[in-house]
């Protein structure tokens, strides 16, 4: 890897910080757009620049500095009960950048790809809450799983229109390699 | 919202914890979070509290700044409490609403966790608020040293935070500027139809990352120029230096952990 990949993973891990504290006003559930963010850069970045942006941001984080969502951050909301969805970013943005990278970069594979990150954050996050709050499987899946199923498939369903509308766009501009 | 972005929580300060060694207090902190599972009983968890209110005290951290880091977590705090209180079912019952049981395990469990969870949010807490976010990045790097004989990228990490760190906020303002120019266009994100407001969210993002991905270019020409070549035999500016004051911290780690195992169940 030379020195551009790294500039390039830490910008995408900036850019993260600064979309995360966006408030995305989008009937019925308004949302960062941290979660977006996180497929944005997966999309753009391919699997591995886009993971290590996805390392950088969650270390910022832990370090003490206010980048997820709502001005938070230090090692506590790593660690504590809901880190695990935090910490899922990193297998789900690597896997949606491999998936994506396998297939193509149009909105079907991107759809697929994006539900594919959710459920990944969503297991993870549930597995993760389950040992840290030292809950029953029953009441890790009621309070961490079922209720974010319905806004996370509508996150991603924003989330890919945005992905590809945005690559297509940096693509135009040249600013990302066609073959990445 | 700009100085938060730069100094992260870390408020300056010269007491005790302030003038410790970055890698003191990381070593103090990682440790810290897994012997908190030791504790498994009254005394032990009474213990961890005392010894987190001792720390406080020390710190002379002001406590309305705790607090505040509290805020987005008090939520969370009483969702794992409920959901122990409510779906733990052993021991006596406590509270009968007919339709809803509380139990004494379920309760005491609740108590438990949130104190656990309580020093946790306290210590880490008192780490970022202490120690600059570019001084844990050092303190990181150092840290982790050991690892870069598995080939794991430990310099160049903690020089993407570093850059990161510096860009945020430039960033921040960009994304500012851009949202103002926007809405000078007459883009509007909070009314009209579903899809005119995902429209606008377009002409954010692109200028964003179009601003983004020059200025990483520019850099990384700027590095390459300047024969940047990574971590082997880079000289520092800032230096680590550990003092007696961090002996003592790691000695008072030591005797906590051991009280903790003496006193658990």
């Amino acid at each position: 890897m030379n020195v551009k990949n790294y500039v390039l993973a830490a910008f995408g891990a900036a850019i993260i910080a600064v979309l995360a504290q966006v408030m995305l006003p989008v009937p019925p559930v308004p949302f960062t757009g941290q979660t977006l963010a996180v497929g944005l850069i997966a999309t753009i970045l391919g699997p591995r620049l886009g993971t290590l942006a996805v390392t950088v941001y969650l270390l910022l984080g832990a370090a003490g500095l206010p980048v997820f969502a709502g001005f938070t951050g230090g090692v506590a909301k790593l660690i504590g009960p809901t880190g695990g969805y935090l910490v899922g970013f990193l297998p789900a943005a690597y896997l949606m950048g491999l998936y994506l990278e396998k297939t193509s970069y149009t909105y079907v594979q991107a759809a697929v790809a994006n539900v594919i990150g959710m459920f990944v954050t969503l297991i993870f996050g549930t597995i993760w809450l389950k040992i840290a709050g030292d809950l029953s499987w029953e009441a890790a899946l009621a309070g961490g799983m079922i209720p974010f199923i319905i806004p996370g498939l509508i996150k991603a369903a924003l989330a890919t229109w945005l992905g590809i509308f945005v690559r297509n766009r940096l693509m135009q501009a040249k600013l990302i390699a066609l073959t990445n | 919202m700009m100085e938060k972005m730069i100094f992260g929580r870390y408020i300056p300060g010269d007491s005790f914890v302030h003038k410790l060694d970055p890698r003191a207090k990381l070593i103090f902190v990682f440790a810290f979070i897994f012997i908190v599972f030791f504790a498994n009983n009254a005394v032990t968890y009474g213990l961890l509290l005392a010894f987190t209110l001792l720390i406080i005290f020390i710190s002379r951290i002001r406590l309305y700044f705790l607090i505040n880091g509290l805020k987005p977590i008090v939520f969370l705090m009483i969702f794992t409490f409920l959901l122990h209180t409510l779906f733990t079912r052993e021991g006596a019952v406590i509270l009968d609403f007919g339709f809803l049981k509380i139990y004494e395990q379920g309760l005491k469990q609740g108590i438990f966790i949130s104190t656990r969870f309580l020093v946790l949010v306290f210590m880490t807490s008192i780490l970022t608020l202490t120690t600059s976010p570019i001084s844990i990045t050092d303190g990181l790097e150092v840290l982790l040293n050991p690892l870069k004989k598995l080939k794991a990228p430990v310099h160049e990490l903690a020089l993407m935070m570093s850059i990161s760190l510096r860009f945020i906020p430039t960033l921040m303002d960009e994304t500012d500027k851009i949202m103002k120019a926007q809405m000078a266009r007459g883009s509007d994100l909070s009314a009209g139809p579903l899809k005119d407001r995902l429209k606008a969210v377009v002409p954010l993002l692109v200028p964003l990352f179009v601003s983004a991905f020059k200025r990483a270019e520019d850099l990384a020409t700027a590095m390459e120029v300047r024969g940047y070549r990574g971590g082997e035999g880079r000289t520092r500016y800032r230096q680590l230096k550990w003092d007696y004051r961090d002996t003592i911290c790691l000695i008072s780690l030591v005797v906590l952990t051991a009280l903790l195992v003496f006193y658990r169940n």
